[in-house]
């Protein structure tokens, strides 16, 4: 699910995996046992579809990418929910990683919006030649150097 | 010290007092606040933990999940026949989950008190009657405008699209007056700006002396000949039973667990847990070329209710990345590349003003069985609204759309979005939210069409009161808290004029 290339290191993955099972911990017994369920229907998927005689697990993250991209397809909404339900607490818990985080450019709690809302405390004198500004990036064609993102 | 934790109890525990209320969210804290203004001695048990506000700052959203809210965040509305699973979320902490929403205030709509007053005849639910309680919670609340310099580049956005539409988008109004603009109220205010109850009106009840039970499930409400006696229940972690005997008991569990708490005691009549609306979310994701970085600024502020006759509210939304990132499609290296994306991403929300259709069961474990059947209209509302949704994104300039369809690539043209709204797919397969659960306890002037009378006590039991929001009779079609509150209120005020007849009863 987040190898971008090769598999994700053993133990990132199961530090990811008891974090999942922490959060899952608090839920009543029927959520934890659907979930549960649900991992087995996962396991289950490719002999379920007909697409390979082995569990998911045995199958490599080519295999198992199309296996999964069938399931949540799937107009059969066991399948679809079992890989979903699962995608969305793996995923939640995967992006809080702060590397992770710096990688989107969330690079910390800091806002700057509200910022706009204080008041300048102390007038700059008109002898220090200094000029503020509304917003610095304005005229300077910055704001469209970004890099274009290619979603694929 | 007047926030005992149940943990710390290993032995039985037995109180008297004037009223007991059981839930600390929106409803309760305000009945607690004014039966204390009223000079009565009360008690609130909560189910949940009680957390420091700043402890919120260092909870990673999976963490908040699983602290504050029920079920971790991972309650489920089973839907019935071609209908989406809707999750629901709920806090489970001292203050409900008001610690949980984004801080939107609204008032009733005119139009919705019209219906309750006249159609089904509730004395005082106008906007005349309601307008002091809303009045003082605003103030109590701090509830101001969101200025314009806090709306984040994606709510920007959302502003531009609809301008070029001619859709009218508005200020929204939130409880958040010092809002530094981190985006993820909904998992505890980082800031301390919000004015969730547990930082506006539970001090102040507990200065009047109410004390906060935490960690304490009321098991079961005590009746004798028709008349409310007290509760019990244990303590979560230690099972020592407690027992709290008192003249008045106000059910304050929410639109799940009172109907849940009223079956478990025996008070299950034919429309308690029915009636259930949950006003279905939804939202779409834009992808445009500039960085939107939607983290910065306030969650929600702005809403529009151009749409209101068709059933729809539009709302401005974001929250954190790895919240945003665990809705994308895909799988592998094609939702990895959408999760990148987030930064040039912006959100759009969008909520229905449903039809009852859910229903609240006892079931295998003390969380009820929530199903919903979602009526036709409000399907027909659902994917309206996301076609208005994908309109405004690509109105806005956005590159490509991403749908909250299950399974669903993003879709890069305005001609794509009409197929698919010519030919929508099965509703199942929509994602859908819901944040504010109502009406499973509804009010009536009648035993045969509701749960409570109009002063919010229950037609079946004496002195058993409700004040969250099951007691609303409809859906709303706006956030709910403030509201609630001020039915609260109004239900509280009730019962401190009537308290001397309510013992005098007992």
């Amino acid at each position: 699910m987040f190898a971008e290339d090769g598999e994700v290191e053993r133990a990132r993955l199961e530090a990811h995996v008891r974090h999942m099972l922490d959060v899952v911990s608090v839920a009543s017994w029927p959520v934890r046992f659907g979930l549960r369920l649900a991992l087995v229907l996962l396991s289950l998927s490719p002999l379920l579809l007909f697409a390979h005689a082995r569990r998911l697990e045995r199958l490599s993250v080519g295999e198992r990418v199309r296996v999964l991209d069938r399931l949540e397809r799937s107009r059969f909404m066991p399948f679809c929910l079992a890989f979903v339900g699962w995608r969305t607490i793996a995923t939640l818990v995967f992006y809080e990683d702060p590397a992770e985080l710096r990688a989107l450019g969330y690079t910390s709690d800091e806002r700057h919006r509200h910022k706009r809302l204080l008041p300048v405390v102390a007038p700059i004198p008109l002898e220090s030649g200094v000029r503020l500004v509304e917003d610095p990036l304005a005229d300077t064609g910055e704001r469209e150097a970004h890099d274009r993102v290619e979603v694929a | 010290m007047t926030i005992l934790s149940g943990r710390t109890h290993t032995a039985p525990f037995s109180a008297e007092v004037d009223v007991v209320v059981v839930g600390s969210g929106a409803g309760g804290a305000v009945v607690a606040r004014e039966l204390a203004r009223a000079g009565l001695s009360v008690m609130v048990l909560e189910e949940g933990a009680h957390h420091a506000p700043e402890a919120y700052a260092k909870m990673t959203p999976s963490q908040a999940l699983k602290n504050l809210a029920r079920e971790a965040g991972l309650g489920i509305a089973m839907g019935v026949g071609d209908t989406p699973l809707i999750g629901v979320m709920a806090g489970k902490c001292v203050g409900g989950s008001s610690v949980l929403t984004g801080g939107v205030c609204f008032r009733i709509p005119d139009d919705v008190l019209h219906a309750w007053s006249t159609t089904l005849g509730l004395e005082g639910m106008t906007p005349e009657g309601l307008d002091p309680f809303f009045s003082q919670l605003e103030r109590d609340l701090s509830i101001e405008t969101v200025p314009d310099a806090m709306r984040s580049r994606s709510t920007e956005l959302f502003v531009e699209g609809a301008d070029k539409l001619g859709v009218v988008m508005k200020p929204l109004r939130r409880n958040a007056p010092r809002c530094k603009g981190a985006s993820r109220c909904n998992f505890g205010c980082p800031h301390g700006a919000k004015m969730s109850v547990d930082v506006s009106v539970l001090p102040e009840a507990r200065e009047r002396g109410v004390v906060i039970l935490s960690d304490a499930l009321v098991e079961r409400i005590e009746h004798e000949r028709g008349v409310a006696r007290g509760v019990s229940g244990t303590f979560v972690g230690t099972g020592a039973r407690f027992r709290i005997r008192a003249s008045v008991v106000v059910a304050a569990c929410g639109a799940m667990h009172t109907p849940l708490l009223l079956k478990k005691s025996g008070l299950g009549g034919r429309h308690v847990g029915e009636n259930l609306t949950l006003h279905p979310a939804f939202r779409v994701g834009a992808l445009f070329d500039e960085r939107v970085e939607g983290w910065d600024g306030a969650m929600q502020s702005v809403y529009s209710d151009h749409f209101a006759d068709e059933g729809l509210t539009l709302v401005s939304a974001y929250t954190a990345p790895s919240v945003l990132a665990a809705a994308f499609p895909g799988v592998g290296r094609a939702h990895r590349a959408l999760v990148r994306s987030i930064p040039h991403l912006a959100f759009f929300g969008g909520m229905i003003h449903d039809d009852p259709g859910g229903t609240i069961r006892r079931w295998l474990s003390r969380e009820p069985l929530l199903t919903y059947k979602m009526s036709k209209r409000d399907r027909q509302r659902l994917f309206r609204g996301i076609e208005i949704l994908g309109e405004l994104a690509f109105a806005a300039g956005a590159r490509a759309v991403l749908l909250p369809v299950f399974g669903l690539e993003p879709i890069r043209s305005i001609a794509e979005l009409r197929a698919l709204a010519a030919s929508p797919p099965p509703a199942k397969k929509v994602e859908c939210m819901s944040f504010h659960p109502l009406g499973s306890a509804k009010m009536s002037l009648d035993p045969r069409q509701g749960v409570v009378k109009p002063t919010g006590e229950t037609w079946s039991v004496a002195n058993l009161f409700v004040a969250d929001g099951s007691v609303l009779p409809t859906s709303i079609g706006v956030n709910s808290q403030l509201p609630v509150m001020a039915v609260a209120m109004r239900i509280a005020r009730g019962i401190a004029e009537r308290f001397g007849d309510l013992r005098r009863a007992a």
